[in-house]
């Protein structure tokens, strides 16, 4: 009857990496976000901590869908993994600058740029691997 | 020629407090805010605000008669001369104690976590905002987007 979000998720293969592209329509508010919060919650039960969220079809978030995806973030982060953000209509770009969430989840303009970003963080955590240790200044 | 200002009317409108419902108030004050001649982005607003509110209302009916209630959320709005004015009624839980905690979303905000935003965001994005409970009818949160000199 009330047909209003679908999500759905592809595994893709980059720089050695596995990267999930998480690809949502429709309306995400009070009513569909447990949605949401399950389908990115079984990927961290597989311990899948490098997702994008395609946001090309939504038309709506509501506070309830960006707590979901803020809540998230520290969780995945933690894991050296990041949620990053693809493909937002203009409207919903919008609301994140004006509410200050840009500031602190990465939104690029297509999935492609996305997974282009973690290779680079991939390769920053690389070099400061192979960094030598900083000797004692004392 | 300078066009008539907007005339004073009443609108009312009543949702089953079930969230599924609130995509219909939501498309209803999204066309308003249009025909209003507000900003697509204060238009975005609006809807977002009344949403929240609604979904604050629909949270409070819940707490207070379980998953299948029987009262309903009221929505009235109030277009007069300088402003929008909605108020969104329920008879569920007091929420006063989470409104008068809720601040403007700005640079201090502690945006970690998963609930919480919706009052903020309704303070943020709205010109005044109050809030009301009577013992006897419920929680009464008025909010007011005043019409800017172009949507006049």
């Amino acid at each position: 009857m009330w047909k209003k979000f679908e999500i759905s998720t592809t595994a893709e293969s980059k720089c050695d990496l596995t990267i999930q592209v998480v690809r949502v329509k429709g309306y995400l508010d009070s009513s569909t976000f447990p949605q949401m919060q399950d389908h990115l919650q079984d990927l961290l039960n597989q311990r899948q901590y490098n997702i994008v969220v395609e946001f090309g079809d939504l038309n709506y978030i509501s506070s309830a869908g960006l707590g979901v995806l803020m809540g998230m973030l520290q969780e995945i982060r933690n894991q050296e993994g990041d949620l990053k953000l693809a493909n937002m209509p203009p409207k919903i770009r919008n609301l994140f600058d004006m509410l200050g969430f840009s500031r602190l989840i990465r939104i690029y303009d297509s999935v492609q740029e996305a997974e282009d970003a973690f290779c680079n963080d991939k390769q920053e955590r690389m070099t400061e691997q192979d960094k030598p240790p900083l000797e004692d200044s004392y | 020629m300078s066009e008539m200002p907007h005339p004073k009317q009443d609108i009312s409108l009543e949702i089953t407090a079930q969230p599924q419902y609130l995509s219909v108030i939501r498309h209803f004050i999204s066309c308003l805010a249009q025909e209003l001649n507000f900003s697509t982005e204060e238009a975005l607003q609006l809807e977002m605000c009344v949403d929240e509110a609604c979904a604050n209302s629909i949270c409070a009916i819940h707490d207070k008669e379980g998953p299948e209630p029987k009262t309903k959320v009221k929505v009235d709005i109030l277009i007069d001369p300088s402003s929008l004015k909605i108020t969104i009624h329920d008879s569920g839980k007091d929420f006063s104690p989470h409104f008068q905690k809720a601040l403007p979303i700005d640079e201090h905000t502690d945006r970690t976590q998963f609930r919480g935003y919706g009052l903020q965001i309704i303070k943020t994005f709205m010109d005044d905002v109050q809030y009301d409970r009577d013992p006897a009818a419920g929680n009464h949160l008025h909010m007011i987007k005043y019409f800017s000199e172009s949507a006049e």
